[in-house]
Order: C-alpha cells, then structure tokens, then sequence
C-alpha cells in the first residue's frame, strides 16, 4: 500500500498536467517536418512557372507516394514535386512543379484522364502537432485543385478541324450547368477552390479570388496558384507573416491512369511567409529532374533489393541459432 | 531513480495516439459510406488527442528519468547519453518557447539521435538500432539540408530518401538481433503470419499502406511492400519474443521507436525514438548483468536460477 502510493501519485500528476495542457490547447510538442519558406518579391510574379524569375528560385523538394486512403486506390506515379512559394503585395503564389513526359490536356473520352494538382491547407490557418489537418472528422480544409483540361488554348486541336456545338443552351439540356457543376461552366478556371468541413461536404467555393495556370515544358509541369492573403469566403485560412500553416499536395498523371483517389500524395509540410529575399540560383540545376521516362516501378530494382532483404533476414537466423540460449549455467 | 511503470503507460498512451489519432480517424473518415458514424469517430479522434497529450507529458517524464540516471552512471557511455538526452529536452523546450530556430532545433534532435545511438552501442546485437538510426540521419538531412529555401538537387533528395528506406528496412529485419536467445516457434510463427498480411495487402491492394508509412514512419514508401512486408515479420517476431520473456523495456523500447519514425517530425516523436534507444539500451545492460550471475542447475529442473545470494 505503502509503495502503490507514490505511484498512484505520478500517475496523478500526469493526468492533471496533460488535462491542463489539453484544456489549454497548450501542446508541449514543436514541428520539425520540412518548412517552405514564401519569399517576399517586388514585382508581380506572374503565373508563368516556366519564367526565369519563378525558375531562379531553389525549390524545396516534397517526396509523394501513392494514396491508400480511400477507394479507388493507388497511384505514385509521380514521386517528388518542387516547390516554390513567394508573396507579392499580400497575395500569395505557390508553384508546383513535376516531372511527366506525356502531358494529358483531354478527358475527352471514358479512359482518358486529364493531368492534375491539388494543395490542401486547413480552414484555419495554423500547424499542429501531430498533423491533423487532413482527415480528421472535426478539421475542415480548402483545397486548391488545378486541371490541365480546364485550361483554355489547349495544344494538339487540328487547326482546321469541326468541333460539334450542342445546338440546345437552356438549363433543361446542359443540367450539369443548371446544378453548378464548375466544370460544366461557361466561364471556367482551370483551378477550383474547393472547400470541405466533415464527411461528404466536399464543394466548390463560390469565391474567384483564386488564380492558377499550368505550363507544361521541358518534360515539366509548372504550376503556380495565388490567392490574396485574406480569405474570400468561409473555410479558407488567412494567410500570415507570423502564422506558419500545414500544407499538403497531390499530383495526378493521366496517362498513369490517374484520377480521383489514384494519385500521388505528399506528407504533411510548413508554409512560413517570410520578409526576407528568396534564395536563387544562377542557372538551372541538374539533376533536379530525370531526363528520361523511369522505369515502372523500379521492377528489377525492388527484386534485387528483396533477395538482399532476404539473406540479411537468413544471416540473422543464423547468427540466433548459433548463439548460445540464456545465461552461462554453472552445474551443482 | 527507478523507472516503476513509466515506460508501460507511455507505451500504452502512444498506442492510443498512433492508433486513434495518428492513423484510424484519418483513414476512416475518408471511407465513403462512414458518415453516419461521424459522431463516433470524432469521440475516437478525441481519446487519440487524450492520448497524445498524455504521451507528451509522460514522454518529458520519462526522459528527464533517464537523463538523470545517465549523468549518475560511471561509465562515459552512461554520461554522454544522459547529458544528450538533458540538453534535448532543454532545446526541445527552447524550441516550443521560441527562442531557437527551426534549423538548430533541428540538427539538435538528429544530433540527439546519433549521440545516443552511438552510446547505446553493444556491438553486432545493437546493429537494428544503429541502421534506423542511419535512416533517420538520412531522412533528417533530406529536410533540414533544404532548409526553407531548397539546397538540395532532386536526385540528392531522392538518395538520401532511398538510403533511409534501406536502411528502415534492415534494420526491421535486423531486429531479431537485439534478443537474447533464439525466438520461440510462437514467435516465429506470428512473424510469419504478420509478413504474409503484409503481403496479401501488397497483393490485393498494389502500393498498399505506403501512405500509413509515410505518415507514421516519414517515407514515402517507395520500395517493394514485400521487403516492408518481411521487415514487418521480423518485427513482430522480435516484439513477441520480448513480451513472452517478459522483457518490457525492450519491447516498449522497440516499439517507441518505431511510433517515433525516421527523420525530424516533430520534437514529441524525435522524443519517443530517443526514449525507445536509450530503453533497448537498459534492457541489454540489465540483461548484460544477469547473464555475469552464475546460476545453479537444479538435477532434473530445466529452469536455471541465479545461485543464492547473486541476485542483483
């Protein structure tokens, strides 16, 4: 009894400072994942992933890998994305870039998919630990999705050819139009601002204070997205110099067969707004990009690597089998 | 200073934060059809969030425990991890008040990591701890090299990533070594059973719970699930062994480290890795003095005892 007491007593006091804490919502614990810095600039950055000024600045690499969350699954074809963040004139910019050697402007058919992006904040600006801001029944989120089939002036439409016009334009015929779809609509972005605030309430913003283009060169797709610093609409974080917020991406490959829930997704990281300069380079990096398609999945790499695996796994057995059991015994 | 229950009970909060928190609300929530159970799954979110509060605050505990038993040992080993673990907790704190930066805070923890490691060390039986450690370095570097404004080419991300998958990888599959004695076939057989799950949700899912290993352990799971698969097996072999022999420290040791994950995510899991080292290494030196013990065979008992009088 004497002895159960101290400990029933350190139990106590951790209780009673982690239900401080919890009430609190003082969390003991700081973020250490990769941070991307959004640099101030002094002039209009512009959409154009591909200019010199957005190419000059280093990227910050995220490593992505196939979503397993929900049905359809898989994907990964894409394995890392580039990023670069700036702010101008309290409007955000943030450019995505991946490597992809098929570009896919159509899904004009029922197989063909159109190459996309997303980047996921939380409704309220802030990081936490652990990251919770994806998923979690009580988090709502914004997402920032962009398709390169939504983009006007698409590449590889013969010059001379017909394209059909649907002669009906009343909402009794176009009744995707008449429920809102945003893909369905006249006047189109090729990003959309999504917004999502529990299960199943994923919608689109009304809001157009967000902007993106994508520009695909060089076997790249450069993306950038901007939004002014203060929210146009409920669900969307405000962005600030003293206030970091988790951030997420995702990636879909068309011609991977990618769509939906089969993408590529990244891990949880940190955009910081800073005052300071971006970091530039000179001239452009190598190595920054495979200058070849690689080879799908890396069949004859993983199958090196599990017979290694495997005999590591055997010397190990071994090694037990030939150690003696126990302690040193000492007969009587 | 005694440890008592300690390690129980932070093991025990860690499993609700990894399980609730970490991994089941944020994958049930995005499975279609699981709306109408939306008001049970933020109470599991919850206890998750109870949990991770409880594990930080018996985390600190706990390595302010083991800080101190290591600056009382004798030994320059004993001393050097108790010191590291002591200056860890004073940035970890420092960091969370904001008086040092993100990239000290940083390198601090990887620093942490290596020092106790490499204090931890017994030799070949030590190896699974040294390979995570490597692929922590490497995982670690990989970020805290780019800083915030890049710094590293793509193809030296890529590098240090993979060597961190390798190395994650061996050292799973190296965790047998850190027993004392050949695992018994209940052991082997729920290793077995692990590995051929992992396989079949390989087989029937394609890149099946890399998402889940990118999240909980900080790699994007680029390698083959069958070599995650075995490492799984060997694992869970390790982990039964240590449970049946009763060998607490190990188990909740190995397991702290795995909720840890490769890399800096964040001081609380850097914490648990640092804590789960430094418990493996307890196990080994509690294991290392019994076995100097001479013990007395009883004619016609199996079991051998330490002779009286010996007992530590």
């Amino acid at each position: 009894m004497r002895r159960a007491l101290p400990k029933l007593g350190v139990l106590m006091v951790l209780v009673v400072v982690a239900v401080m804490l919890r009430v609190t919502e003082a969390n003991p614990a700081q973020a250490q994942t990769l941070t991307i810095g959004a640099w101030r600039v002094s002039e209009d950055p512009g959409l154009d992933g591909s200019a010199p000024e957005w190419q000059s600045i280093l990227p910050v690499f995220v490593p992505t890998t196939a979503q397993q969350i929900t049905p359809p699954m898989g994907g990964g074809a894409v394995e890392r994305v580039g990023i670069r963040a700036v702010h101008w004139e309290d409007q955000l910019f943030v450019m995505l870039e991946w490597s992809d050697f098929t570009p896919d402007y159509f899904s004009d058919r029922s197989e063909a998919f159109t190459d996309a992006a997303a980047i996921q904040y939380p409704a309220e600006a802030g990081s936490e630990v652990p990251f919770i801001c994806m998923g979690l029944a009580d988090q709502a989120v914004n997402i920032w999705q962009w398709r390169s089939d939504q983009q006007g002036e698409l590449p590889g439409l013969p010059p001379n050819g017909y394209v059909d016009l649907y002669p009906q334009t009343d909402d009794l015929h176009l009744t995707a139009r008449a429920a809102g779809n945003p893909l369905s609509q006249e006047v189109r972005s090729p990003v959309h601002n999504l917004v999502a605030g529990g299960f199943g309430t994923l919608t689109s913003s009304d809001s157009d204070a967000l902007r993106g283009q994508g520009v695909y060169s060089d076997g790249r797709w450069m993306v950038v997205y901007s939004r002014p610093f203060e929210p146009a609409g409920e669900l969307q974080p405000a962005f600030s110099p003293d206030q970091p917020i988790d951030v997420a991406f995702a990636v879909w490959d068309g011609s991977r067969q990618e769509r939906d829930g089969i993408k590529s997704v990244s891990a949880f990281t940190r955009l910081a707004i800073t005052p300071e300069d971006p970091p530039r380079r000179g001239v452009a990096a190598t190595g920054d990009w495979p200058a070849y398609t690689p080879p799908s999945p890396m069949l004859a790499y993983s199958i090196g690597f599990i017979a290694l695996v495997v005999i590591v796994a055997g010397a190990v057995w071994f090694y037990l089998r030939r150690r003696p059991d126990g302690p040193d015994v000492e007969e009587s | 200073m005694p440890l008592g229950g300690l390690p129980v009970l932070l093991g025990a909060w860690v499993v609700a934060e990894l399980l609730f928190l970490r991994t089941a609300t944020r994958t049930l929530v995005h499975i279609p059809g699981l709306g109408r159970f939306e008001t049970p799954i933020t109470a599991l979110a919850e206890v998750g969030r109870w949990g991770y509060f409880l594990a930080t605050v018996s985390l600190v505990a706990i390595l302010a425990v083991l800080a101190y038993r290591g600056l009382r040992q004798r030994d320059t080993r004993g001393r050097l991890s108790g010191a590291a673990t002591a200056l860890f907790l004073v940035v970890a704190g420092a960091g969370r008040a904001g008086l040092l930066t993100s990239e000290i805070l940083g390198w601090s923890s990887l620093a942490t990591v290596v020092i106790v490691t490499a204090a931890s060390w017994r030799g070949p039986r030590t190896l699974p701890i040294a390979l995570f450690t490597l692929g922590s370095f490497a995982a670690g570097v990989s970020v805290l090299a780019q800083g915030s404004g890049g710094g590293l080419s793509g193809r030296q991300v890529d590098t240090l990533v993979l060597v961190a998958e390798i190395s994650l990888i061996l050292a799973g599959v190296t965790t047998p070594l850190l027993l004392d004695m050949t695992p018994r076939p209940p052991a082997v057989f729920a290793g077995l059973a692990a590995a051929t799950l992992g396989v079949g949700a390989l087989v029937t899912g394609g890149s099946t719970l890399s998402i889940l290993v990118l999240w909980n352990l900080g790699v994007p799971g680029w390698l083959s699930g069958v070599a995650y698969a075995l490492a799984l097996g060997a694992m869970v072999t390790t982990l039964w062994s240590s449970f049946a022999t009763r060998d607490w420290l190990r188990a909740i040791g190995l397991f702290l480290m795995l909720a840890g994950g490769l890399g800096v995510i964040s001081t609380y899991q850097t914490g648990l890795v640092v804590a789960g080292i430094l418990l493996i290494g307890m196990s080994l030196d509690e294991e290392a003095v019994q076995d100097s013990q001479p013990v007395e065979v009883v004619p016609g008992n199996e079991i051998a005892r330490p002779m009286a009088g010996t007992s530590a």
